[in-house]
């Protein structure tokens, strides 16, 4: 048996991030929002107070990246559940009304899939406030062309097979047969496609807040730290490092569980042949 | 007259599991060979072993295999792959999944012969019509417009004919070809089949669960069980006088209009065991109706002197 | 002594739309795949039906079953037409009339194993009201149908052929059906497997008094199984009668071909 690198390595990038996460709650050594103004600009240094530093208004920058984590993860993994769950029900819907209904639905989805998603998202954003709740609304509109498309086209798939004839010949209602029998058959591509998306989801949500758009200062968000560090650079190159390596490892981590779980989907499908 | 195929002690192992063993068979010139069994009784595998399509992970020892001429032990890949490919023709068991869903029917079915006789396409194309017609198509241009998906699984399964005539094989290999078939369309192919070998004079090997279709079909036979000939020979020997416990239950049940409806159909109880193939004494002792205690030890092979009727087992 | 008739059913006529106008919805071309059948199945006996793929035969197996509705004519359950049963009628109905299907693996949630398969339709038609009431009928049903019961926590990839189309036959039994529809259920085995799976079906029918209707292309299988038979080509019945006559005097030319093509002596 092969082993699976990709999952491997992104369940442990995964994992990082999600300790951090969990010791944002517990751990954290400062106020993330603090300033220290005579602390500023401090250097990364493992025997001091500040681990990885302090930026331009002194406040720690451990603390900031461990706040970040929650911001990062809410949004994350909350635009795409509510991109995910919206999406079934347009997919589910979409499939039941054959013709008119469908194409309509099928279309809209369409053309809201032919932005791409940070673009989407910043249109969005000026519509919707900004800050956590717009992110997360922004983003999981994007979410649900995906997840539409996809449940669609597996509803289509399953229906002609034969033991869904089966389960029709002694008596299940439909919705019986949706829950016992299409949702089985459709979540092991339904969690991959999850697991990408969250990677998807975390570099807009970076790239929102990057551009100002998404979380606002005074609160600690990765990709404003990342834009907050322009100003420095050349000067203090370390403020960009912390928050650029807490975005790859979570991007990262979640494509490749995706691309992981894809793998043994692909390897289970040419194995049942 | 030099043999088509010489199997000579053909092993197969999954890894520690005996998947093939001790399987030897002889395909004369000319001839139409039935290799009969149920399913997992490896009469798939030794038909790839043959022609060097075994999976991968699949471990194979054998004595000799020689495939149309050519020793296939001591051959490279390639010149394997290269002789595989001008002399044999492999008809699969499901017609769909051989032919490309979106390609057209005149764009594939050329491909082996222009590759391996160095053909046009040009060429390719009018040797197709002239096979099409040759397997019962009364519009063969027709029919190389279709796609796969716009013939019915007979039909399907003629044009899988065809594109294995094209090189004109020396051995065609015909993997359950009518399984998936209705009755009607069944006969029509193995007629087709009986014609080409009488034609063309192309050895077929004939694999087959169906004792009753092997019968009226092939000249030799092999019976296989659990990865092993129990019994081979002519056709008309083994059946006139069959020595094995299984093959005489597998003529038994081969269904005929003389079948009393009042009465249950003869059948053979159980079914084939996938692993523990590496005993010294008979596999079929579980499911044979005159197992004896020697059975489980020991199973004695005979060979009458003409060589055209072998079988394994204890009784006389 | 008339046996009371299961399912009458009368000049079921089948047509599929293939071409309808966009807008107006007109119907510009169409397919017929069943052209005006007739029959009756009494209870305890089995009809068959016999043609090539593409006759009809199992849209009428469908139809008769309730998984689709028949464009022209009716079904009679026991003399009442379904389409005037009450609710509770037509569950009854629906419940007493059970499949069995060609690819037995296929006809298997593989997401599912064994156990689970055949309690579902224990638990869908409220017979058992939760898994441990469903598991007792499941052990017996299994056995009946010839299998051992470590085979109730395998899935169905992990089994034979043979051995998942007797959880099949399990699973129709298991809601006391009075008709079951065999399409083609032995099509898919081995030879050897084929004999093993008809012997099964004719015990179960003379120990429970079950209808079938078995619809196969092999007339000799169809023979066998069958106290009528009926004879589709292109969604007509060319030729009907008892089992016996029709295969020792076929009358229609397309009946002796499906009898040449089944016995090869």
């Amino acid at each position: 048996m092969r082993k699976n690198v990709s999952l491997i390595i992104g369940i442990v990038l995964v994992l990082i991030i999600i300790a951090v996460w969990m010791l944002s709650f517990v751990l954290m050594p400062y106020n993330p929002n603090e300033m220290n103004i005579p602390n500023k600009f401090l250097k990364p240094d493992f025997s001091s107070e500040h681990i990885l530093g302090t930026d331009n208004f002194g406040r720690d920058i451990l603390s900031r990246i461990m706040y970040g984590s929650r911001n990062v993860l809410l949004v994350g993994i909350g635009s795409v559940t509510l991109g995910t769950v919206i999406g079934i029900f347009l997919g589910a819907v979409a499939s039941m009304f054959k013709r008119f209904a469908n194409t309509i639905i099928m279309r809209i989805m369409d053309g809201l899939m032919a932005f791409p998603g940070i673009l989407l998202a910043m249109m969005l954003v000026t519509v919707v406030e900004r800050g956590i709740q717009g992110s997360i609304i922004a983003i999981s509109i994007f979410m649900v062309p995906v997840f539409s498309r996809l449940v669609y086209s597996m509803i289509l798939d399953t229906e002609d097979l034969l033991f869904i004839k089966a389960a029709k010949s002694y008596g299940s209602s439909k919705i019986q047969i949706f829950f016992r029998h299409y949702i089985p058959a459709m979540l092991p591509k339904l969690i991959t496609q999850f697991s990408s998306a969250i990677g998807s989801a975390v570099m807009i949500e970076t790239s929102l807040s990057f551009l100002g758009l998404g979380i606002q200062p005074p609160f600690a968000s990765w990709g404003l730290m990342l834009s907050e560090s322009r100003q420095f650079f050349l000067i203090y190159p370390y403020l960009a490092v912390a928050p650029g390596i807490a975005i790859i490892i979570t991007v990262l981590g979640f494509n490749l569980i995706g691309d992981g779980l894809n793998d043994i989907l692909i390897s289970r499908r040419s194995q049942n042949e | 007259m030099s043999d088509t195929v010489v199997l000579n002690n053909l092993h197969i192992k999954d890894g520690e599991n005996t998947l093939v063993n001790k399987t030897s068979l002889i395909i004369e010139q000319g001839e139409i060979f039935g290799l009969v069994g149920e399913s997992g009784s490896g009469k798939t595998l030794t038909a790839k072993a043959i022609i060097d399509l075994l999976p991968e992970g699949l471990n194979y020892t054998a004595d000799e295999i020689i495939t149309a001429g050519k020793n296939m032990l001591s051959a490279s890949p390639e010149a394997k792959r290269e002789h595989i490919g001008k002399n044999v023709g492999y008809i699969p068991q499901n017609t769909v999944f051989y032919l490309h869903p979106m390609i057209k029917i005149k764009d594939q079915i050329g491909d082996g012969y222009i590759y391996h006789m160095h053909k046009n396409k040009k060429e390719a194309l009018e040797k197709a019509e002239a096979l099409l017609k040759k397997v019962g198509f009364e519009n063969p241009i027709t029919v190389l417009n279709y796609y796969p998906w716009q013939l019915s699984g007979g039909m399907r399964q003629r044009c899988n004919i065809a594109m294995a005539l094209m090189n004109d094989p020396k051995l065609i290999i015909a993997d359950e070809p009518t399984t998936a078939l209705d009755s009607t369309v069944q006969r029509q192919v193995m007629e087709l089949f009986r014609t080409i070998n009488k034609e063309l004079k192309i050895s077929i090997l004939l694999i087959s669960h169906d004792l009753g279709l092997v019968r009226h079909y092939s000249h030799s036979l092999a019976v296989m069980y659990a990865g092993q000939i129990v019994e081979s020979g002519y056709s008309k020997t083994v059946f006139r006088n069959p020595k094995h416990p299984y093959t005489r239950l597998l003529i038994k049940i081969i269904p005929s209009l003389k079948i009393k409806k009042s009465e249950p159909l003869a059948e053979i109880p159980g079914f084939v065991q996938e692993k523990g193939r590496d005993i010294k004494g008979c596999l079929f002792i579980e499911r044979c109706p005159k197992a004896m205690d020697i059975c489980k030890e020991y199973v004695a092979e005979h060979m009458d002197d003409m060589q055209d009727h072998c079988y394994r087992c204890n009784l006389e | 002594m008339a046996n009371k008739a299961v399912i009458s059913a009368v000049n079921i006529r089948k047509e599929y739309v293939t071409k309808k106008h966009f807008i107006t919805g007109k119907i510009k071309e169409k397919y017929v795949a069943v052209k005006g059948a007739s029959f009756e199945i009494e209870e305890g006996k089995t009809i068959g039906i016999v043609g090539e793929s593409g006759s009809g035969k199992s849209t009428i197996g469908e139809i008769v079953g309730g998984l689709q509705e028949p464009t022209y004519g009716n079904v009679f359950y026991y003399g009442k037409n379904i389409k005037d049963l009450s609710e509770e009628e037509y569950r009854n109905y629906r419940k007493s009339v059970q499949f069995i299907f060609q690819d037995p693996k296929g006809s298997m949630d593989p997401n599912y194993k064994i156990s689970d398969i055949l309690s579902m339709p224990l638990l869908t038609t409220d017979i058992a009201k939760n898994k441990k009431e469903a598991g007792k009928i499941i052990d017996k049903m299994l056995i009946r149908a010839g299998l051992d019961l470590s085979i109730k926590n395998k899935y169905p990839a992990e089994i034979s052929g043979g051995q998942c189309q007797r959880a099949a036959i399990a699973r129709a039994l298991i809601v006391n059906p009075k008709l079951i529809i065999c399409d083609e259920p032995v099509s898919a085995l081995d030879v050897s497997i084929q004999a093993q799976i008809l012997n099964l079906l004719r015990e179960l029918q003379k120990e429970l008094n079950i209808s079938y209707i078995f619809i196969s292309h092999d007339i000799g299988v169809v023979n066998y199984m069958s106290d009528t038979i009926l004879v589709m080509n292109n969604g007509t019945i060319v030729e009907s009668g008892e089992a016996k006559n029709v295969l020792l005097n076929p009358k229609e030319k397309y009946t002796k071909k499906l009898i040449e093509s089944a016995f090869l002596e």
